[in-house]
């Protein structure tokens, strides 16, 4: 109970501050709001104040939980202490409502009532939603244990931009992970509040609470926004620069703008795709009032919002973009290899044909990872709103929102779109009211949990855990249902503190344990460690062929290797387990003077150094031509033999060796030969070595991970032992 | 309009700016190559492409004829395990279904077995990688003492001449 209650007061203690500094800034700016605009839009504006604070905490490493006490009553203080700031807009009067709408309104009203019940059992449950309970939390979790920012940089999720995240630090550190769902439930409401007000402003009241109540019912929409997700955060904000840009556009007072410019570099806080309505925004502007400076104003205010994301990326990440362009900014942490990967799964999530996609993305959800529900198989309807000035005034900023869907095609990237494509849809049935309420009442049909699992295998909120949410029922027993928190728990029973944990197949919910999980997929270093134990049982990620480069003895202080050919398929990479030199058949010792250089990669040039079977060099990207990989001896060496140790399946590559002459490298006629080989010692025990060296003490693998039952067959012959099991995973200490 | 244009050039000459040297690193400790460690007998779970595995295989899997780690098996292959426990043992088979056996065989029917004991039969209809692994009776094993450990396909076909069913990489039990 207490957890419960303690969650409760966390976010609401977070939404109020929020609120409370939003308002503060809107009275500042005079901005004229009506009613029912005031609460959600004074939310958002806090949102970027409260996120922006929590930023600067934690970057000055000052994040103790007083802090999160203090920074919310402060900012509930100035809000109390000058009593209402803001000027009231005008609210229009009602007009007649026909006994038809009276009853569409009631009907909504019911609909919207009964996912609420819904929605705030699920968020105030505890929390174990995949992205919510891996990364968003899991993030905060150690930020909070560190006081502030921490560089983690095997975790590629860090890179991403975190505003919605600064928010659930406080909420988080006064209610733990429910109260950070409950923030992101808060953003859900603003968001279905702003699309009825709109309605209301654009004088179609109907068709604003018709489109609130059906993006408020989408399955996804409120799967994501009951979880510690940000994608309806992003979306409220991308809604709320629209709104206010509509708001500017009928009022004209620049300091409007300010609004606008601040919540415009929010969305790219909060979620990078969604940075493109800041676009929309300033070209609006532009166009509207045929003057630049509105514009730049709207631009600067953004800029300055979202440079301190772009500025941590820059000096944490080498690259201001991070997770993105990382063969533009080369970097240690992340390897344009794992991104052409990671976008290309993106782009199609496993599905064999984008034609899969409509009926994947709103009935089956198997690929998509949620669905928006087969009401919007009849989406194309919104395309009649273009006959009018409303219609095409939503659908424009729909079209940009949705240019950036196919990049990501998951469910939860259509929710930008939503509400304005909702609005549209609203606004084409509106007139026939019947229908449109018949719509809303389909839509919210097929998209009750009891419904949807008869036809869906997506993500679905979970059935009133009203008695975990009140704490009538153990929190923890309702997180021991699902195995991955019990294999987390028993990682944070069985390895002590401070120690690093490679898992080495998918992750688990970093938000609850305070070790250091390495997810081999998650950043450079975690590929090199997955690719050493991957070398320890799969052929080909072991050395079984050398290339020998032999000419005339030559005496040489600086050689290199350079690839040559252009690769046929992105996925082929270039790698040198080792690379060796010879003179009359004896190898040259490795001595301490020598300086090893290649490129790209070059973090990693040593590992083609070490005599190590399970390590080896990796391009980390597609092999092309100039990469190379270079030895300066640091005196003059006799040698008539280059010899890369690699792997039979890098067919494609050409390679030739050069020689510096102290002022060009210049190409030495050697001739080339293919000889088989078998690796020197064992893999598997060089794999565990390895492991080791780098302080990485325990390996956590799942039954179904590649490779899996090579280590549980012979753990001792990896030089490792089990420490514990639980729910088909497999804990294992390197053994020194 | 030169200070505006001085603030445009400024973010394009810190990227110039940061453009770095390759660095260089010297060679790192040098490491020794670790022998295998034998097996002392046999395993509870078999893992092919280990060193020291075969006398391991009972019948039915072809040591010579390897993808990677993925050994082509016939219609019936077996393991000899040996528990280390009665307690909590999952039989475990882990295992490729080609798309060049599917086109010959179509869905096939795989029962999984422990010495003269059918623990289950699972139908597959699609080509794919395979996991299976299921509770095996406390009464089956006993400590110390070999099992066979086995797979039946209902439906082999004849890969390269020899009577093949699917692509084994691993059998044999998993204690829990």
């Amino acid at each position: 109970m207490r957890e419960s209650i303690r969650a409760l007061l966390g976010s609401a203690i977070t939404v109020a501050a929020c609120y409370s500094l939003g308002s503060v800034l809107a009275g500042r700016l005079r901005l004229k709001l009506r009613r029912l605009e005031r609460w959600p839009i004074h939310f958002l504006l806090g949102a970027v104040l409260m996120s922006a604070l929590v930023f600067a905490i934690l970057t000055l490493r000052i994040a103790y939980r007083p802090m999160f006490y203090l920074l919310p009553a402060a900012s509930i203080g100035i809000r109390v202490w000058l009593k209402d700031p803001n000027l009231p807009g005008e609210d229009p009067a009602e007009t007649g409502r026909s006994m038809m709408q009276k009853i569409a309104r009631g009907l909504f009203a019911a609909i919207a009532a009964a996912f609420s019940f819904l929605y705030l059992a699920d968020a105030w449950a505890p929390e174990i939603s995949p992205d919510g309970s891996a990364y968003h939390l899991g993030l905060v979790a150690r930020y909070l244990r560190a006081h502030g920012f921490e560089a983690v940089t095997t975790n590629f999720y860090a890179s991403l931009s975190a505003g919605v995240e600064m928010l659930f630090v406080p909420a988080f550190s006064l209610g733990r992970h429910s109260a950070a769902a409950l923030v992101h439930f808060a953003f859900l409401i603003a968001l279905s509040v702003m699309i009825y007000a709109y309605g209301k402003r654009i004088g179609r009241p109907i068709a604003g609470a018709a489109a609130a109540v059906l993006v408020y019912v989408t399955p996804v929409v409120g799967a994501d926004g009951t979880s510690a997700y940000i994608d309806v955060a992003a979306a409220a904000v991308v809604f709320g620069v629209f709104y206010l840009t509509r708001i500017w556009d009928e009022d004209r007072d620049p300091r409007i703008l300010v609004a606008i410019g601040l919540l415009g570099g929010f969305c790219y806080a909060a979620k990078y795709t969604a940075a493109i309505i800041t676009v929309y925004a300033i070209v609006f502007v532009i166009w509207r009032s045929r003057r630049l400076r509105p514009g730049m104003v709207v631009a600067g205010l953004a800029v300055l919002v979202a440079a301190p994301w772009v500025i941590r990326n820059w000096i944490v990440w080498q690259n201001p973009i991070a997770p993105f362009a990382n063969s533009i900014f080369r970097n240690p942490y992340i390897t344009p290899d794992f991104e052409r990967g990671w976008l290309d799964g993106l782009r199609l999530y496993g599905l064999a044909s984008y034609r899969l996609l409509p009926m994947d993305v709103t009935v089956h959800g198997v690929a998509t990872g949620g669905i928006i529900g087969p009401f919007f198989l009849i989406a194309p309807i919104a395309l009649i709103a273009l006959r009018w000035r409303e219609g095409r005034r939503l659908l424009l900023p729909a079209a940009l929102l949705l240019s950036t869907y196919f990049s990501n095609i998951g469910a939860r990237f259509l929710i930008p779109a939503l509400p304005f494509v909702c609005l549209a849809m609203a606004l084409v049935v509106e007139r026939a009211l019947p229908v449109l309420a018949l719509l809303v009442v389909l839509h919210a049909s097929l998209s009750w949990p009891k419904v949807l699992v008869r036809y869906s295998q997506t993500w679905v909120v979970p059935w009133l855990p009203y008695r975990e949410a009140l704490g009538l029922r153990s929190r923890e027993a309702y997180l021991l249902q699902h195995p991955e928190y019990r294999q987390v728990r028993m990682i944070d029973r069985n390895v002590p503190a401070g120690e690093r944990v490679l898992i080495y197949g998918d992750r688990l919910p970093d938000a609850y344990t305070s070790r250091d999980l390495l997810v081999s997929f998650q950043g450079a270093l975690n590929n090199e460690l997955g690719d050493m134990v991957s070398a320890g049982w799969a052929k080909a990620y072991q050395p079984d062929v050398a290339w020998v480069f032999s000419f005339p003895e030559r005496a040489a202080e600086r050689i290199r290797v350079v690839q040559t050919a252009r690769m046929p398929r992105p996925d082929e990479q270039w790698n040198i387990h080792e690379m060796r030199f010879f003179d009359r058949s004896a190898e040259l010792p490795r001595r301490p003077e020598w300086r090893l250089r290649a490129f790209p990669n070059p973090w990693g040039v040593q590992m083609a150094f070490d005599h190590a079977v399970a390590t080896r060099w990796r391009s980390w990207e597609t092999a092309g031509p100039g990469m190379y990989m270079d030895v300066d001896f640091g005196r003059s060496e006799k040698l008539d033999e280059v010899r890369l140790e690699t792997s039979a399946g890098d067919q494609d590559l050409k390679m030739e060796v050069q020689e510096w002459d102290g002022e060009r490298w210049s190409t030495v006629n050697a001739k080339f030969s293919e000889v088989a080989m078998t690796p020197a010692g064992s893999a598997r025990r060089s794999a565990g070595q390895e492991l080791r060296a780098r302080g990485v003490h325990y390996v956590a693998v799942r039954d179904t991970d590649w490779g899996a039952n090579s280590v549980a067959a012979a753990p001792e012959a990896w030089g490792m032992e089990i420490v514990a099991r639980e729910s088909g995973m497999t804990l294992y200490r390197v053994l020194p | 309009m030169e200070f505006a244009r001085f603030w445009l050039l400024t973010p394009l000459l810190a990227l110039a700016g940061c453009q770095s040297s390759v660095p260089a690193y010297a060679p790192p400790a040098q490491r020794t190559p670790a022998a295998e460690i034998p097996l002392s007998g046999p395993p509870q779970l078999v893992w092919l492409s280990a060193p020291g595995a075969k006398p391991f295989v009972a019948r039915d899997v072809n040591l010579e004829d390897a993808f990677e780690v993925w050994y082509w098996a016939g219609p019936r292959p077996a393991v000899r395990v040996r528990p280390k426990t009665d307690q909590g043992l999952s039989y475990v088979i882990e295992f490729l279904l080609t798309d060049e056996a599917m086109a010959q065989t179509g869905p096939v029917t795989i029962t999984y077995s422990i010495d003269d004991h059918v623990l289950d039969r699972r139908a597959y209809a699609s080509p794919g990688h395979y996991f299976f692994k299921e509770a095996v009776p406390r009464d089956w094993l006993k400590p110390g003492q070999d099992a066979i450990v086995s797979a039946e396909s209902d439906r082999p076909f004849r890969h390269d001449g020899i009577e093949s069913a699917f692509r084994l990489s691993s059998l044999g039990l998993l204690a829990e």
